[in-house]
């Protein structure tokens, strides 16, 4: 088969060549699933060439109404799609099969996007580097021998290697702009309410939102577009409706921004704090200004998740007991040791580990002490945001403390995928939108990301600086093109 | 908080159903005790407030027509479940206890 390289292409390209008949979808399809069989990856826990291919067929008797119409997109293996398999990368749901689509995946396939297939994740989401996933690690596409980040590594491994157009991520505390950060690509977490989690498997329900992740900001916003609004189906959604595309290419100058003191502390990578204060030296040339500002509580973000999150988990993935869902052990002698069979051996370690903090924070005396006590801090914190914003548009430093680092490097360290998502946690705290935007590499040529954080529902304002960086820095983010001296 | 030791490492992996071995208690004794000595850093923090955020969302008290819809076909249901089509109900392991145990 003819070698084609149309998806590193953005979706207003690919709608060009569409619309003037150049290409198909089925050359879309064809050339994603050419680019799977290359690599080596590991990003896709399920694929769905059948289908795809079958779809892709029928779209080319159809007109192409709208952007998105013919292209190849990725969903996060914990986003449910009718009749494909979908594992939240754990044996517990190694062949659960969904009866209903997830309403992003709904809202997706209204606009004729092709899915290709389910990627690999940490397991139920848990991890921030892909190596719990019981479908084995996932690689970092920049350097193999690197993790990608997590938890939504194979979506952001297959946006990264130009697999498919774009994929759909979730963010807990930091699952889809930690890997965007550590692959070199656009990840945003929307404002919690902005994007149904009906068909996102529950982990931490107040935390969890779905999110777009994207070659390019513009693709980024039209992606929101497409899986954004209020559903029946979620009563956290909220019935705002934006048009994000509007926003991009918008004047920066009069834009107030925050940079909060530990956001660049010295927990940061050199290299990486130095980045970012390139950008924001730029920035201030440009006319804007940008302030040091003090946020209370942030540094409590990894006990609050700990607390509220881990809590959150014990209780939703207390509905793995081998009755309702997945797997089920296959001997046992007495309803509890079906349960206690059951779960841990459909389990993973990270995820034991994670719903027993989880019940025991919520059990008898700690209940009081420690979780209602965190929704009190959590609600400070989100007070420190919103004084903030009531005098900046927006608030930046860097995605992570660092960049990307060796497979295996976690070991037994208990805490560290919690402190990779140091950063990010405060967020989904707040509930606030955020995105990660790459902004240059370091020495050993891997990518950094840039943090832009708004208040409610003003993800706008982080596409009107995102894309005025994007143009400046004008990056080559392509790790297909990377020159061989700096792998 | 105290630490956690082995015996409590037991009784919380029962009430999360889960059963450890022994390997198992003590890395997770471990991983465990880690964990909670970050969480005790809570302890460190003055309230200013008695507001608890549950949910970060200004939904409350939210309501949708109730309107009768046949979402779900039954024999598309059972076959998810692993049941013939032609079933009337799903079958699920027995969840009530024999009285001996």
């Amino acid at each position: 088969m003819k070698k084609t390289n149309y998806l590193e292409k953005s979706f207003k390209e690919l709608n060009e060549l569409l619309k003037n008949k150049v290409i198909t979808p089925t050359d879309l399809v064809e050339e994603a699933f050419a680019r799977i069989e290359e690599s080596d990856l590991n990003a896709f826990i399920t694929l769905d060439k059948e289908n795809a291919l079958k779809e892709a067929k029928e779209l080319e008797n159809m007109e192409v109404d709208n952007v998105l119409f013919g292209l190849p997109i990725a969903i996060k293996d914990n986003i449910t799609t009718k009749d494909l398999r979908t594992t939240c990368a754990s044996h517990m749901l190694e062949n659960f099969m969904p009866i209903y689509d997830a309403t992003a995946v709904e809202k997706l396939k209204a606009k004729h996007m092709i899915i290709i297939g389910k990627t690999n994740m940490d397991e139920f989401a848990m991890g921030s580097t892909g190596e719990t996933s019981y479908f084995g690690n996932i690689l970092n596409p920049w350097n193999k021998k690197l993790v990608p980040g997590g938890s939504s590594s194979g979506s952001a491994a297959s946006v990264s290697a130009r697999i498919v157009t774009s994929a759909l991520g979730s963010d807990t505390g930091g699952s889809i702009r930690q890997p965007a950060s550590f692959c070199g690509i656009v990840g945003l977490k929307p404002t919690y309410g902005r994007v149904s989690r009906h068909g996102l498997i529950a982990f931490g329900s107040s935390l969890d939102q779905i999110g777009p992740m994207t070659k390019t900001v513009e693709d980024n916003a039209i992606l929101l577009n497409a899986i954004s609004g209020v559903d029946e189906n979620d009563y956290t959604s909220k019935d705002v409706t934006d048009d994000f595309t509007t926003y991009l290419g918008k004047d920066i100058k009069d834009l107030k921004i925050a940079v909060p003191t530990y956001f660049m502390s010295e927990q940061v990578n050199e290299t990486v704090r130095e980045k970012v204060l390139e950008v924001i030296h730029h920035l201030m040339k440009q006319g804007c200004v940008v302030e040091e500002v003090n946020i209370p509580y942030l540094e409590y973000a990894i006990p609050l998740y700990q607390i509220i999150g881990l809590g959150e988990a014990s209780s939703n993935l207390a509905r793995y007991d081998g009755v309702k869902y997945g797997y089920k052990a296959p001997n046992y002698d007495s309803l509890e040791d079906m349960y206690e069979k059951t779960r841990s051996a459909g389990f993973g370690e990270e995820v034991k580990r994670r719903i027993m903090i989880g019940t025991f924070m919520l059990s008898g005396e700690n209940a009081n002490q420690y979780y209602h006590k965190a929704l009190k801090v959590r609600e400070m914190l989100t007070d420190g945001f919103r004084k903030t914003f009531e005098k900046y548009d927006l608030i930046i430093g860097p995605t992570n403390t660092n960049v990307a680092y060796p497979l295996g490097q976690k070991g037994d360290d208990a805490l560290k995928s919690f402190y990779d998502d140091i950063l990010t946690i405060p967020v989904n705290m707040a509930g606030l939108p955020a995105m990660s935007l790459p902004i240059g590499f370091t020495e050993e040529h891997l990518p950094i990301g840039l943090h832009i954080i708004a208040s409610y529902f003003n993800e706008g304002k982080i596409y009107t600086l995102a894309s005025y960086l994007e143009k400046y820095l004008n990056l080559s983010l392509d790790p297909n093109k990377k020159e061989e001296e700096t792998c | 908080m105290k630490s956690l030791d082995k015996e409590h490492v037991k009784h919380v992996a029962k009430l999360a159903r889960l059963r450890l071995d022994e390997n198992e208690v003590s890395k997770y004794e471990i991983a465990l005790n880690q964990i909670l000595e970050e969480i005790e850093k809570i302890e460190n923090v003055e309230l200013t407030t008695n507001v608890e955020l549950i949910a970060p969302t200004e939904n409350h008290d939210l309501y949708f027509h109730d309107t009768v819809k046949n979402e779900l076909k039954r024999n598309i249901v059972l076959k998810a479940c692993g049941v013939d089509e032609t079933h009337e109900y799903i079958e699920v392991p027995k969840v009530i206890a024999d009285e001996e145990n």
